[in-house]
């Protein structure tokens, strides 16, 4: 239910009451100013009723009769009938039925002459006013409904575009967004102040995202040079004669972790590059020769598990992209595609289109892809991996508008890149 | 071989320094950028390792400086940023190398060598030791005047042993010299193994001594004296 439905809705059910109470009030207003009116005009018509007789003209008084609204008679002298007004019911020939009729009733002296006076008149009945305000006060309902209708369906929409605009904003917000553009102020006080506030949390939110990752960045620089330190020395300890086996082998270890340390270090240093931005520069850079690079680069690796190795790839196939970031791009994956193969399994590079694909046997159950791309997630217990790998095709990718996609198809593992069209 | 290091880390010049005067090089430091500027000024060297963030100063400018005194002056950037623009523009500049730190002395070592044999002998790059006469620019080998063929990765590894002869080479040095960067993913020890036990049988084949020593679980001695 939106905001809109929700106030009418209220709106509509507290306004019931309200036109109930001033329908009853409204009925027994009418009720009392109707009967307060009927009584001045029976008292008017019995004036004029008196004149009539005291001038001797009973024309009058015979249209009256002739109505059925009125009966005089001649009564004793001395009786005295109270003036009395009271509702009677009396039968209408013309309505055939009993109708509601006010009465009054008293005795009047004309010329010495006493006389019994009757005067009645049909007045409005009970139900029939009941009916008139019930009718009038529903259609005030039905109108009321309506406007709020109208009122839900254009205007409160205008009132609401601003509102609408911020929300579209927020969803397209995005940190690592390049150019950041602010809210624009609009008339409505406190959209104003939702988007004032929006601006502030998001410039927050911006700066907050950049200093971490510059954070990210210079801890990393600041790790290499103890990094070199610990290798210098360990060097220069290993060039010691009076070392025996086992120190050496203890220093190889140190010098081990040392090296595994400065890769993380260095993964993630390129990590936080991509993110930052810094390779920006971007050429065409053709697959077929680069991909060839990368075989001679991990031709032992290959040759060590009797891989066969097949690229299907055109000389014209070729990327946007920064082109050292390419080289790390296919080197991790067909790095990837070595390590989980088998011996005397199969790597194949080839083309679809757009798309370049590149498969390897391996083993035989898919990826699960929701993990793949995280950040030391490992497959390997071959501790020389980081677990980056996939994490950095993964970023190089988005920065330079490539899909990466996996799929498991024919017992192969196949990882597809296609550039989106520029 | 005259050698200055310009690295304002006392603890990384002392290590480089004491690496590199084992080999009788006469190593001068330079803390900051002021003064391996005023050092550049006054004495010729053979080789100016180059850190690039400096106290008060920017590496990269001393490298124009260095090249318009003293031309013959090879120069290799030491640098924890690793940054492919830094070693663009620093080659671009005139710097003969860049070596991103954290890196295995004997490979800075094995560097410096061949940088200042391109330098010095006017491109006849060749390298003479007992019977072994290696020729880095046409990749080739002589022993006893025989051409012996070797591998790619065989005469790397060959010419690296030789620049660290009688040092002690950890494994993990030659991986990373064989392999970069890109070695990271892979058990590597295994190829490594490998590729020295075929370089011995070769130069072996070809009556060349015995000169690689391998100690077990660490690494290798190229040993020429004893």
């Amino acid at each position: 239910m939106n905001l809109l439905t929700k106030t009418s809705r209220y709106y509509i059910l507290y306004t019931i009451p309200v036109i109930l109470i001033s329908a009853i009030f409204i009925y027994f207003f009418l009720l009392n100013e109707i009967g307060e009116s009927n009584e001045s005009i029976l008292l008017t018509r019995v004036k004029v009723i008196e004149n009539y007789i005291a001038k001797g003209d009973d024309t009058v008084l015979n249209v009256f009769e002739i109505n059925n609204e009125v009966y005089v008679k001649e009564i004793e002298k001395n009786r005295i009938i109270p003036q009395t007004i009271k509702d009677t019911l009396m039968y209408s020939e013309i309505e055939k039925e009993y109708i509601s009729n006010k009465i009054i009733v008293l005795n009047s002296i004309v010329n010495g002459k006493n006389y019994q006076v009757k005067v009645w008149k049909s007045t409005i009945e009970y139900d029939e006013l009941m009916e008139v305000v019930f009718v009038v006060f529903t259609l005030l309902l039905v109108l009321l409904f309506l406007v709020n209708l109208y009122i839900n369906s254009k205007v409160s929409k205008l009132i609401w575009e601003p509102f609408k605009d911020t929300l579209v904003y927020i969803k397209d917000f995005n940190v690592n967004t390049k150019v950041y553009k602010k809210l624009e102020p609009n008339e409505i006080t406190e959209f104003n102040e939702l988007n004032s506030s929006l601006n502030h949390m998001t410039s927050k939110i911006i700066n907050d995202y950049k200093n971490q990752k510059k954070f990210g960045e210079n801890a990393s620089h600041e790790f290499q040079t103890p990094l070199a330190i610990i290798k210098g020395k360990i060097d220069l300890l290993l060039q010691e004669n009076s070392l025996n086996e086992e120190t050496m082998k203890l220093l190889v270890s140190i010098e081990e972790a040392t090296s595994r340390l400065s890769r993380v270090n260095k993964s993630l240093l390129l990590l936080s590059k991509i993110e930052n931005q810094q390779y920006e520069k971007t050429d065409t850079v053709a697959l077929l020769p680069l991909i060839e690079k990368v075989r001679m680069v991990n031709e032992d690796f290959i040759g060590h598990k009797n891989l066969q190795f097949v690229c299907k790839v055109t000389e014209e196939f070729n990327f946007r992209i920064n082109s050292e970031l390419c080289f790390i791009l296919i080197n991790n994956l067909i790095q990837n595609a070595v390590r989980h193969n088998y011996k005397n399994g199969q790597i194949t590079i080839s083309t679809k289109e757009e798309t370049l694909l590149i498969s390897n046997t391996g083993a035989l159950e898919p990826l699960d892809e929701s993990t793949i791309y995280e950040r030391f997630e490992k497959k390997s217990s071959n501790a020389n991996s980081v677990g980056l790998g996939l994490a950095i095709v993964k970023e190089i990718a988005e920065a330079n508008s490539l899909t990466v996609l996996y799929k498991y198809e024919n017992y192969e593992h196949i990882f597809s890149l296609n550039q989106f069209k520029r | 071989m005259k050698i200055l290091v310009v690295e304002d880390e006392i603890e990384m010049q002392k290590s480089i320094i004491r690496y590199l005067t084992l080999e009788k090089n006469i190593v001068e430091v330079a803390n900051d950028f002021n003064s391996a500027y005023e050092k550049i000024q006054l004495y010729e060297y053979d080789c100016v390792l180059l850190d690039i963030t400096l106290p008060n100063g920017n590496g990269l400018d001393l490298i124009k400086t260095i090249k318009n005194s003293r031309p013959k002056t090879g120069i290799i950037i030491i640098s924890a940023k690793n940054s492919f623009d830094d070693k663009i523009d620093g080659l671009n500049l005139g710097a003969d190398d860049y070596l991103p730190k954290p890196f295995h002395l004997p490979e800075l070592n094995a560097r410096i060598k061949a940088l200042i044999r391109r330098n010095n002998f006017d491109g006849v790059d060749v390298i003479v030791i007992n019977e072994i006469t290696l020729y880095p620019g046409e990749r080739k080998i002589l022993i006893n005047n025989n051409l012996v063929n070797l591998t790619s990765k065989e005469f790397d590894l060959l010419v690296y042993f030789i620049a660290n002869k009688n040092r002690v080479i950890q494994k993990n040095a030659l991986v990373e010299h064989l392999w970069g960067d890109n070695a990271d993913q892979f058990d590597n020890f295994d190829f490594i193994y490998n590729h020295v036990k075929n370089l011995r049988k070769k130069l072996l084949a070809a009556h060349c001594s015995d000169y690689i020593q391998s100690i077990y679980g660490i690494g290798y001695t190229f040993k020429t004296e004893l």
